[in-house]
């Protein structure tokens, strides 16, 4: 088996196992974005089958991930705003603006 | 080799990650794990995938998080040192671009390397917006 795919799913385990325990927003951002890198490091066998089909994979993750990303920091600055912490149980707290 | 030590270095930043408790550690090791996965693509000779992990994806997304995680918790603490190795970084690349500009082309070396200039001047401008994120957590605290 291909090393790139064994540590790309062990990079996405553990941005998964991150994401199920913590409780702090910006650590989901982190987890979320280290998910993205373990598909970008489990999508790197492909450069021996299809180079165009890996220059278009890793161009559809990096916009997928500008858009995950911004979403979050826009939630994050929503919540530390409104209630001037990042914990997840205050995402909803505050009030409509 | 090279390859397993490239992949290694991503797993061990992705646990690191994981496993630091300051927010921005964590987010400074996820870009070092970004950065290998690239230099992994390097290696495999996908230039063009590895030119839009480090530039795009590390250059906006990760800055964007690593940004992110500064401003919500962790590095108030030690805004003195986060200014102090900004500044630390932004003279040695302004001194490697001096003297990548000064030095004359002399012989050509035996494997060519690209031109350099360009990165150069990449890290002269990345190094120069973390120092003037520096200097703002530093005025917060």
């Amino acid at each position: 088996m291909n090393p790139g795919v064994v540590v790309g799913f062990i990079l996405i385990l553990l941005g998964l196992y991150s994401i199920a325990t913590t409780r702090n927003l910006v650590r989901i951002l982190i987890a979320l974005e280290l998910v993205t890198v373990g598909a970008f490091a489990a999508l790197a066998p492909l450069a021996s089958v299809d180079p165009g089909l890996l220059f278009y994979g890793v161009l559809l993750l990096v916009m997928i991930s500008v858009s995950e990303a911004s979403i979050l920091a826009a939630l994050i600055y929503r919540t530390y705003a409104l209630t001037k912490n990042t914990d997840i149980s205050t995402v909803t707290g505050g009030r409509e603006v | 080799m090279i390859d397993l030590l490239l992949l290694s270095a991503a797993l061990f930043f992705g646990l690191l990650t994981v496993y630091s408790r300051d927010n921005v550690y964590s987010a400074v090791s996820l870009a070092s794990a970004a950065g290998a996965v690239g230099a992994y693509y390097a290696y495999l000779a996908q230039f063009a995938p590895a030119f839009l992990v480090f530039v795009i994806y590390i250059g906006a997304v990760m800055l964007l998080v690593i940004i992110t995680a500064a401003m919500y918790g962790g590095v108030q603490r030690w805004g003195g040192r986060y200014f102090l190795a900004a500044t630390l970084v932004f003279l040695a690349a302004a001194a490697l671009g001096v003297l990548l500009w000064e030095t004359p082309p002399t012989k050509p070396t035996p494997v060519q390397l690209g031109d350099l200039l360009p990165a150069v001047m990449l890290l002269i401008g990345v190094a120069a917006v973390s120092l003037v994120v520096g200097i703002e957590v530093a005025r917060r605290v």
